[in-house]
């Protein structure tokens, strides 16, 4: 099934890594702005009950800082061992937002944490209310920055290849960033992070009515998470259709792939709710669909056709067959210092990516017969039953949250949300957004494949000239790391919730970060 | 006062993911293992006689 060569393990290897690190963003992301939303009512109000709920949260909220941090920067080590070809090949772009989002997003971010946690008796309500909010504003700037380089690497704009460095270089830095994939990622991940946020403050809000405990910053934790988590779960929901209409316009493939959907639909497209792909026959088997839905969510129409797998398969091999000139080029003059290419060929070379999928079957392309050209055509489609079992999984959760974060805001509205059939269904729920959140990298990330950047340099072409030897070896280090530091940060977050929050703010000379003391079971 | 204990796990625990990252950093992905390419070495990567 797998073969564990260097492009494998390497794959492998990064797909853990940024697997793992995503543990923890979509938890600053989130409870960073409810701290700032809870913090503001604190202000606003003086009540010191939403000071003791945002010092609580915040407790938990520097645990996932603390485990988290850095966890990303393994992936940037790899860049430069496993992924030598592509960090030569991309790093005139890549470099960029990603110097940026260390050198300001999460600078601003790390410096603002600490004055968050050291600042509660040094600062003003209002100097510290101005820190919460830079803390949020810092962690959703990280993500941005991160986001643009991803969003390259799945609708590569603003770029150039240059035959005499054999490198992709910038021509337009604002192209890049105002990347219509990176627009509609960033809004798309940021608010998935929300929920999250959201899911984990009701739960454990959950947890403590459940339990009697802290009843007081409980309610009321649950009714800003039930109306910011609702907020969020319809943002996401909604902003997930715009991140398939971008998909639908640059990554037609990754959407057939999604849809398992094998010949073009003719408009209006219709949509499949459920179904089993099966690759033998290319049928998808059982299907449910809805009418109409696909053509609106991939085109934005009712009168345009949406192109199936076998459509898009055939135009690959077109492409394949005329970057085959390019590629002749290429390979005789590209890195030569006077290398330029000849105007008959610039056609050619914006499909040499697609030649270059026929290495994977035979060294000499240019003498690749039809069936390898197919059989290369044919590797673009990514893996179908995964793409679509993980999108569908990861929409029925959207609406599943939509759906309990609308039954949270009715009944605390209410103050009605002591039933405890509502508090242990959330408290269970816990885990889901982070479900959510992993399948949905599975889908934009697996379903780029055979391309590292889309339609211009395939995966395998991207790995370094090493030992798959080595990268397991860095693999098994890295599952020890991540394995003990997850359980570390379980092992915290656990026990600091246990404890509980401060129910009594208590004057703190050393201005030293404020940690929630053991309270006792009762209300106030 | 749980102000102290939690400051000191979390400064172990960084303690612990620092030397962690640095020790990675050394024996996997260090200055000796990381590959410098070159342009005339991408061209030849591209026009190979073997898949890599």
């Amino acid at each position: 099934m797998f073969e564990f060569d260097v492009v494998t393990l390497s794959r492998l290897q990064f797909a853990l890594t940024a697997m793992y690190h995503f543990l923890f963003v979509p938890l600053t992301l989130g409870l960073a702005l409810l701290l700032a939303i809870m913090e503001s009512v604190y202000v606003m109000t003086g009540r010191t009950v939403w000071r003791e709920a945002t010092q609580f949260w915040g407790t938990l909220f520097g645990i996932n800082f603390a485990m988290g941090v850095a966890t990303g920067v393994t992936m940037e080590f790899q860049f430069g061992t496993n992924w030598a070809y592509y960090s030569h090949y991309v790093g005139d772009i890549f470099g960029a937002p990603l110097a940026i989002e260390g050198l300001m997003a999460f600078f601003l971010e790390a410096t603002f944490v600490g004055l968050f946690f050291f600042g509660w008796k040094r600062l003003s309500k209002v100097q510290h209310l101005v820190v919460t909010w830079l803390v949020a504003l810092g962690a959703n700037f990280s993500a941005l920055w991160i986001l643009v380089a991803n969003a390259w690497m799945q609708n590569p704009v603003g770029a150039a290849f240059n035959p005499q460095t054999m490198r992709m270089e910038l021509t337009s830095f604002t192209e890049v960033l105002f990347n219509p994939v990176a627009q509609s990622k960033f809004v798309h991940t940021v608010s998935a992070g929300y929920v999250t946020g959201a899911m984990f403050v009701m739960s454990i809000a959950a947890y403590f009515i459940l339990n009697r405990r802290h009843i007081d910053i409980a309610r009321r934790s649950l009714t800003v998470a039930a109306s910011f988590g609702l907020a969020s779960a319809l943002s996401v929901v909604v902003l997930g259709d715009e991140s398939g209409y971008t998909a639908g316009e640059n990554q037609k493939m990754k959407i057939a792939a999604i849809e398992a959907m094998w010949e073009t639909e003719p408009p209006p497209a219709s949509f499949t709710v459920f179904g089993f792909p099966d690759l033998k026959s290319e049928t998808t088997k059982d299907e449910i669909r809805i009418p109409y839905l696909l053509g609106l969510i991939a085109t934005r129409s009712l009168d345009k056709p949406v192109e199936g797998v076998k459509a898009l398969v055939e135009r690959a091999e077109t492409r394949i067959r005329n970057g085959m000139a390019g590629y002749q080029w290429l390979a005789k003059e590209g890195g030569h210092p006077n290398a330029a290419v000849p105007p008959e060929l610039e056609s050619s070379m914006r499909d040499v990516g697609h030649s270059l999928l026929v290495k994977r079957i035979r060294p000499d392309i240019e003498n690749a017969t039809d069936a390898q050209i197919h059989e290369a055509a044919m590797s673009t489609i990514p893996d179908v039953p995964v793409l679509f079992w993980s999108f569908r999984i990861m929409v029925a959760l959207g609406f599943y949250f939509i759906a309990l974060f609308g039954v949270a805001f009715y009944l605390s509205s209410r103050r009605r949300c002591g039933k405890p059939w509502f508090l242990r269904m959330t408290m269970y729920s816990l885990p889901l957004p982070w479900v959510a959140a992993e399948l949905g990298w599975i889908v934009a990330e697996y379903g780029r494949q055979p391309w590292i950047i889309d339609a211009t340099m395939p995966t395998f072409l991207g790995v370094s000239n090493i030992p798959a030897s080595n990268v397991a070896a860095s693999l098994a280090a890295f599952v020890l790391f991540y394995s003990a530091l997850a359980i570390i940060d379980v092992g915290l977050i656990v026990k600091y919730v246990r404890i509980g929050p401060r129910e009594e703010a208590k004057p703190q000379g050393s201005g030293a970060p404020v940690i929630p003391a053991p309270a006792p079971a009762q209300t106030r | 006062m749980g102000t102290r204990p939690l400051g000191r796990e979390i400064a172990i625990a960084l303690g612990f993911k620092l030397l962690a990252l640095i020790a990675l950093y050394v024996v996997f992905f260090g200055p000796a293992h990381r590959i410098k390419v070159t342009p005339a070495q991408m061209a030849e990567a591209l026009s190979a006689t073997a898949p890599r």
